[in-house]
């Protein structure tokens, strides 16, 4: 605990310039991957499993960038990934019980 | 007496208590759109194709909403760059630039994008009645191009009163491009930038009609989660505006004077939720607007 916490001094300017370059750097890749994201989505693509596929994997890698980046997971302490484990457990559950219920062919004649 | 760990971290877990709160917050939040996200394929996935519409929404003004939260995200983190530096009137213009991208992206939203949807009607042609509208519907060419039959006649209702009245016996539609024009080659797919309503208008009779709706959640399956979805995640750009409102305002300069870091912990946990709004919206912009 900290018994006077004015004392605390700035942060070091180059460090805190660094993270804040970096965060522009990612803002300005997830506008460009947004627009090859639209950009595909007008290819005339052979099947639309492959259409989505593409527009979802864009969708993703902007999704892993923010979450790895911006919000610093990557370097983010031990405990917060753990935790994370289990809401990440948790939602590939419900994603696999919507698979499950849609190909359940039980009691169809 | 004062609350420990809300600027020093704790020595066991390495963070201070806004941190491990705000990632607790944020692991129910991703269940929460998680399960929204599971609806969504699971209506999808089940969706007749001519029942799930493509190329309703309007991209251009989604990409540009989308570019606004990425923008936001980035003046928020300048904010907190400038905080950790005890640059304190550089913190107030760029979380000031962060609550107008805000706004602008909600102003977008809601008083943009959500009442043109509203003023845009939509009616389902019974099965047998298709034929009779087939100059409005082009399904022999859409056969022969091995498309999706379409079902629908949309645009906007010339006579309102056919809504309330139970006498009217007919909608007249002032129908989109695609209904004036059915078998134009580029109406085969979505269009990036949508053509306005024609003028050309068309006299449906309501016993030919499955069910009409304006573009509001009854509308459809898409419209009931494309409204849930972004409703929820405008709530939530609400909720973070205001957080950060608090902060801008004197409250930020009151605690600013009385220690600086923690002011400067508070708006970084805050730009952990602005992150995750921005994620979602990453996800969100995609799965609606372009596929």
């Amino acid at each position: 605990m900290n018994p006077n916490p004015s004392t605390h001094a700035p942060a070091d300017p180059h460090e805190i310039g660094k993270n804040v370059k970096t965060q522009v750097r990612v803002g300005i890749t997830l506008v460009i991957f947004t627009l090859v994201a639209v950009a595909i989505s007008y290819v005339p693509f052979h099947s639309q499993r492959a259409h989505i596929l593409a527009v979802i994997g864009v969708a993703a890698l902007n999704a892993l960038i923010v979450a790895g980046i911006s919000m610093h997971l990557k370097t983010e302490k031990k405990i917060i990934g753990q935790f994370l484990v289990f809401t990440i457990v948790f939602v590939i559950g419900l994603f696999a019980l919507t698979a499950l219920a849609f190909f359940d062919s039980t009691g169809l004649h | 007496m004062e609350i420990p760990y809300i600027v020093t971290p704790r020595e066991d877990t390495g963070l201070w208590n806004a941190k491990i709160a705000i990632w607790l917050f944020i692991a129910s939040e991703v269940m929460l759109f998680g399960g929204l996200f599971s609806a969504y394929v699971f209506l999808r996935i089940g969706a007749d194709a001519s029942h799930w519409p493509h190329g309703l929404l309007n991209v251009p003004v989604g990409t540009l909403n989308t570019a606004i939260l990425i923008t936001s995200s980035i003046t928020a983190v300048l904010a907190w760059g400038a905080l950790k530096m005890r640059q304190f009137s550089k913190y107030k213009f760029y979380m000031g630039l962060t609550i107008l991208c805000g706004l602008t992206f909600l102003t977008i939203k809601l008083a943009y994008e959500y009442p043109q949807k509203f003023q845009h009607f939509g009616v389902f042609i019974k099965q047998e009645s298709l034929g009779k509208y087939e100059p409005y519907l082009g399904n022999a060419y859409l056969a022969a191009k091995g498309l999706p039959p379409r079902i629908e006649i949309t645009g906007h209702l010339h006579n309102k009163s056919a809504l309330t009245d139970p006498n009217a016996k007919e909608y007249e539609v002032a129908v989109d491009a695609v209904n004036a024009d059915p078998t134009n080659p580029e109406f085969d797919c979505p269009r990036f930038i949508q053509k306005p309503v024609t003028g050309k208008i068309v006299t449906i009779d309501k016993e030919d009609v499955e069910y009409a709706s304006v573009f509001a959640p009854r509308h459809s399956s898409f419209f009931a989660i494309y409204f849930t979805i972004t409703g929820l995640h405008a709530l939530h750009v609400i909720g973070g505006l205001i957080v950060f409102l608090y902060f801008w305002l004197p409250c930020g300069a009151n605690l600013y004077k009385k220690d600086p870091e923690h002011l400067a912990n508070r708006v970084e946990v805050s730009c952990l939720y602005w992150h995750f709004v921005d994620l979602v919206w990453i996800f969100v912009f995609p799965v609606f607007y372009l596929l």
